[in-house]
């Protein structure tokens, strides 16, 4: 079938169409994006004089998509050689324009004024609403607003200039008519009456009331629509009843308002006490660039903010004395320059805290010590805080207050450990034992509630129920008119999600939890969370129990790994366990000699392996998570000497530290533990391969079960060369790597040669490059295998598309222009599979498929004539060789199909049974 | 002989064997390895790229060339792609430039097109499949018909048994039911299959049993 000249006519128009319409939408004016405005240079303070921030204003509305700042203490390379300069870049992204109903309101005829505060760099915007007394002198001085955008528009809405102002407005416009009363929900609440009439007091359920509005609500909606300066007072009204104005209109222009501060950080990257020039270059997302003029700044070297918040504890009864201060601007943390925190002693007459006895030097992350010695209430500290170039400054001197210190206990088990079957890049602290707890959450689904009516005169303001007289000047603007309240009526019973979490680390074997609620029947659960779901508990005490079991099935002894708790359900909520307060820090350092200098990665430059004051803060984590972990780049794989110790810190702020751990080098790991069940199965798989071909070599004829799509292959052919049309072979859309490629590329092999022999033309269409490569070689192999070299045709083989709907286009193309007899699908497929097959389907093609696509699967059963299934796939080449070596290799396979099964069934009679040893032998962990 | 088969299957059991053994190594000698076999498969990707559109535009100047059958959509095939190669290297790729708008309104759009075909072949292979014309033909019409009912409002609407009886299941509890077990099974012993296969033919490739894909099975 020849397809008509004609219809590639259209074709080649529309393209043509196309790119015309794709070159205009780039022509135009080029203009560069608005230059920023506000740009100022702030030091960060208390730094080494290495960190400064750029910053400027951002207008919403503006084409400006990357703000380049380049640097440079030479300014002459800013102005010619700002190509050897990297650019600290910042990108925006564009605003997603959205047209909706209301883009623009016209509000032309309510008669506003637009007037211009024109003072700093960008106008600042008053609207005013026009009166016959200040008409006049708003027509002057003003512009007349014709619209208001509430909505992000298009740059190009119309041919209005498109400028900047500040200052933030709404549109309100409140609903017509009376406002339907709305319902308030007050928690665990009910109604009870008192002396002074009804109130709210504590109940099981949460309470509904019928509400009207609040006088102050009234009093906004009643002034009618208008636009309003946002006020924070009133923020909720202006967002129920209005929409925030994005962008205002007036005859010639139109005004963007919402604007943004972006930053541009130098950190590290210049020295104190050097002026620098910069300058910003603006770009657009057509790449169309504006500059800022160049300006400087000197960054300095600032000494260290003075200790706050400085306390000292005295336990009179243990003799501990804790102190602790903040020694850092939390929000400034990333740029501290803190060497080290001496605690002193304030003597006496020194009012200038220049000396005192050292309790103490710690390094820069401490923020609390006990400190030794002998101390009475009364007794003076002060904290003096050093950078690293020396400067001192010192906090305001504290007083020793008595009181009351918890003594917490060191965590159990803490250990460091070198994280298993890793490339040496990580070091572990371990702690706690196995903990399981519970959480109950309780939900009635389908809540009944009594109606009651309250009388007249009932407001609620906040949570409360107050009477007030009618016109009672005291009525709060807030008040809330109550009409009727909607108590919840006791459920009989509830939908309880009953849940566990396991706690442990990853040095601990893998355990299962087991659940019960009544001490009915036990479940099981094999995941570290999990839960099971109660539909239908009746109210009352229920005793919920969950333990954990370890690998064999055995309960855990230590007490937090069994749960036993008696609730009583009679409202809906959530109930928790309430979780350990205390949490632990982990402290690090470490030392490594490269190249003759020593390295530090974690911890102070003044680390000293035995002292813990000299540390670094690692992390923080809750008492129950019971590990952390640090990884190190590559550069310090296998190498270095790594100390730990930890501190365990009760809510009170009381700690206790744990022994050094260390030092302690990662170690790459040879072989990876958890994967020993894989390489069992593989060396198993080996075996049987091996046994197979010893048998076929011996002259052992195997017997293959058929198969239909490969025995009607040759078929296929045949058929293709009775009609004398070509076989097309689709070799799927994924590359070389993927093994139903390969499996596609074996049988090409066989077709090609078979098509050599029979003198058919064989035509391969290709989605990949590398694939065609091979593809190419497969069948021009083939034909020569033939003896038909002469027959290959290199254009046979070829690339088709690059993208997944092209491909499908070219080849159904191919499949309607050749009217292909056979067409074999060989490989991995996607959404183009029932395209490909349907359009081969209905030009009549033979069709034989084969895939391990598992979703596309049913396509090809429902459109081709044969199709291999999984497996049968891979199979295939061995089958269409009857090569002993390939059949026995499929006897191998077979017998570790038998295998899988016998481990299925037992695996299923092991878990029922509770026999947990079998599970686990092939449970692995691959996540450390 | 040597060029064409035994260097190829030394460097097929080799890196076969290399690659086998570093899944079980978790060492840094290994995963660095393991970097530079991908690296390689990039380097080697990109060379075949400029490989595979000489053969395009031979392919498709061939056509032209001999007349062939509608070769004038080959010439759209050559204009098209060398156009939007042209403005790519001059223009470059962002958005807004003429290679991004000529992808985005033609090349999404056409795509979008092919892509919609699928709803009418569904459809028509729906026909196709649920003709019950035997007794598994029946099942599968009659589970397909469950289980499209379970996944609509209606099949919940028309569930009335579960009215009375309220322990039976809805349309959506047996067409989960479905989904869930048997087709979990068939599906899951499938992969299964499909898992020992790959390693059977993987195997066969490394060890040099299966050849087919060099042209020869022999």
């Amino acid at each position: 079938m020849h397809l008509p000249r004609v219809r590639a006519v259209p074709v080649a128009v529309f393209l043509c169409v196309g790119i015309w319409l794709s070159v205009l939408g780039c022509a135009g004016e080029r203009v560069g994006p608005p230059i920023p405005t506000e740009i100022q240079v702030s030091d960060i303070p208390a730094d080494d004089g290495t960190n400064v921030a750029i910053g400027w204003r951002h207008f919403t509305a503006s084409s400006a998509r990357q703000y380049d700042v380049y640097f440079s203490s030479d300014p002459d390379s800013l102005e010619n050689n700002i190509g050897d300069l990297e650019p600290l870049t910042r990108t925006v992204q564009a605003t997603i324009h959205s047209i909706e109903d209301s883009l623009a309101t016209n509000i032309e005829d309510v008669g506003y004024y637009l007037l211009l505060d024109k003072e700093g760099e960008i106008p600042i915007a008053h609207i005013i609403k026009a009166t016959p007394e200040n008409r006049d002198s708003l027509e002057r001085t003003g512009e007349k607003i014709i619209a208001v955008e509430h909505d992000f528009a298009p740059p190009k809405t119309d041919d209005r200039e498109l400028k900047f102002a500040l200052g933030g407005f709404f549109r309100v416009r409140p609903p017509e008519g009376e406002i339907a009363p709305t319902q308030k929900t007050i928690r665990e609440a009910t109604l009870s009456t008192d002396s002074t009439g009804l109130i709210i007091s504590e109940g099981k359920s949460d309470m509904l009331f019928d509400v009207g509005l609040s006088k102050r609500e009234r009093d906004f909606i009643s002034k009618g629509e208008r636009v309003e300066p946002f006020d924070e007072a009133c923020s909720d009204l202006l967002f129920k009843y209005g929409r925030e104005i994005l962008a205002i209109v007036t005859e010639n222009t139109r005004y963007s308002l919402p604007s943004e501060n972006l930053q541009a950080l130098l950190h590290g990257q210049i020295e104190a006490g050097i002026e620098y020039s910069y300058k910003i270059i603006i770009i657009d997302k057509e790449k169309n660039r504006s500059e800022s003029e160049v300006m400087t700044f000197t960054p300095v070297d600032e000494p260290p903010l003075p200790a706050t918040n400085c306390s000292a504890v005295l336990d009179e009864n243990s003799g501990k004395l804790l102190t602790t201060w903040m020694g850092y601007n939390p929000g400034l943390a990333y740029f501290r320059d803190i060497d080290r925190f001496e605690i002193r002693s304030v003597s006496e007459n020194d009012t200038a805290l220049v000396g005192g006895d050292l309790l103490g030097a710690f390094s820069q992350d401490f923020d609390r010590a006990i400190i030794e010695g002998d101390f009475t209430a009364g007794d003076e500290f002060y904290i003096a805080t050093f950078d690293k170039a020396g400067a001192r400054v010192v906090g305001e001197p504290y007083a020793i207050v008595t009181g009351e210190l918890s003594s917490p206990e060191m965590v159990r088990n803490m250990a460091l450990v070198d994280v298993k079957n890793d490339d040496g890049g990580a070091l572990a602290i371990q702690w706690g034992v196995p903990t399981i707890g519970i959480t109950l959450n309780i939900t009635d689904f389908s809540p009944e509630y009594d109606k009651k009516e309250i009388p007249d005169g009932y407001y609620l303001v906040g949570n409360e129920l107050v009477r007030y007289d009618e016109g009672d000047t005291a009525i709060p603007a807030n008040a809330l008119p109550v009409y009727d309240a909607h108590e919840w009526i006791p459920a009989e019973a509830f939908e309880v999600v009953f849940r566990y979490q396991m706690y442990m680390n990853d040095g601990n074997k893998v355990y299962y939890a087991k659940l019960r609620v009544d001490e009915g029947k036990w479940e099981k659960d094999f995941q570290e969370m999990g839960f099971i779901n109660l539909p239908d508990l009746p109210a009352g005490e229920h005793i919920f129990e969950a333990i954990l079991l370890d690998p064999n099935g055995k309960e855990l002894e230590n007490p937090e790994a069994s749960i036993v708790k008696t609730v009583l359900i009679d409202k809906p909520g959530l109930i928790r366990d309430e979780l350990p307060g205390q949490y632990v820090q982990v402290w690090c350092g470490n030392k490594e000699i490269m190249d003759g200098e020593e390295v530090l990665l974690e911890g102070t430059y003044n680390l000293d392996p035995k002292n813990q004051k000299t540390y670094k803060l690692g992390g923080t984590r809750g008492y129950l998570s019971q590990q952390y972990q640090t990884s190190y780049p590559d550069s310090l794989r296998d190498m270095g000497e790594y100390y730990y110790f930890c501190r365990v810190i009760d809510p009170d702020g009381s700690f206790i530290d744990s022994d050094i751990f260390g030092p302690m080098t990662p170690k790459s790991q040879f072989f990876h533990s958890e994967k020993t069940v894989v390489l069992v199965l593989v060396i198993l798989f080996v075996v049987f391969v091996n046994f197979f071909l010893a048998m076929a070599r011996k002259g052992k004829d195997f017997y293959l079960r058929p198969i239909a799509g490969i025995t009607h292959l040759d078929e296929a052919l045949g058929r293709a060369t009775e009609m004398g049309r070509p076989i097309l072979y689709v070799l799927g859309l994924t590359g070389i790597s993927d093994i139903a490629t390969l499996a596609g590329l074996t049988i090409l092999g066989r077709v090609a040669k078979k098509a050599a022999e029979f003198q058919t033309r064989l035509l391969v269409p290709c989605y990949n490059p590398i694939v065609l490569i091979v593809a190419q070689e497969t069948v021009k192999t083939a034909f020569m295998d033939a003896g038909r070299p002469d027959a290959y045709n290199e254009d046979d083989v070829f690339f088709a598309a690059g993208s997944q709907f092209s491909y499908a286009a070219a080849v159904a193309g191919m499949m309607v222009r050749y009217r292909t007899a056979a067409n074999f699908y060989m490989g991995m497929f996607f959404a183009e599979s029932l395209i490909l097959t349907e359009t081969g389907s209905m030009s009549g093609s033979i069709q034989i498929a084969g895939t391990d696509a598992v979703t596309q699967i049913p396509f090809f059963i429902t459109t081709c004539d044969y199709t291999l299934i999984g497996e049968e796939l891979y199979a295939a080449s061995a089958y269409l060789s009857h090569d002993p070596l390939q059949v026995g290799t499929l006897k191998a396979q077979d017998m570790l199909k038998v295998i899988y099964m016998i481990v299925i069934v037992l695996g299923t009679v092991s878990m029922t049974s509770g026999f947990l040893w079998f599970v686990n032998l092939f449970k692995i962990r691959l996540e450390q | 002989m040597l060029w064409k088969k035994q260097i190829p299957l030394a460097i097929t059991f080799i890196m076969g064997l290399l690659l086998g053994i570093q899944y079980f190594v978790p060492h840094r000698i290994s995963e660095n390895f393991f970097q530079g076999y991908l690296d390689w498969a990039i380097v080697i990707g990109i060379f075949a790229a400029i490989l595979s559109y000489i053969s395009f535009y031979r392919v498709h100047g061939m056509r032209i060339k001999k007349k062939a059958p509608a070769w004038q959509y080959s010439v759209v095939a050559i204009v098209m792609s060398v156009t939007m190669a042209l403005f790519g290297f001059i223009q470059g790729r962002e958005e807004g430039m003429v290679f991004m708008n000529m992808y985005s309104y033609i090349l999404v759009a056409i795509e979008g097109t092919m892509f919609s075909l699928l709803a009418f072949y569904i459809s028509s292979a729906a026909y196709r499949a649920f003709r019950a014309r035997s007794t598994q033909a029946t099942a599968l019409l009659l589970a397909a018909i469950i289980v499209m009912l379970g996944r609509v409002p209606l099949g919940e609407s028309i569930s009335f048994w579960h009215n009375i009886w309220p322990s039976l299941p809805t349309f959506t509890g047996i067409a989960n039911w479905i989904l869930n077990v048997p087709n979990m099974a068939a599906k899951r012993g499938m992969q299964l299959g499909i898992g020992l296969g790959i390693m059977m033919l993987s195997l066969k490739i490394i060890l040099g049993i299966e050849r087919s894909y060099m042209g020869s099975g022999d």
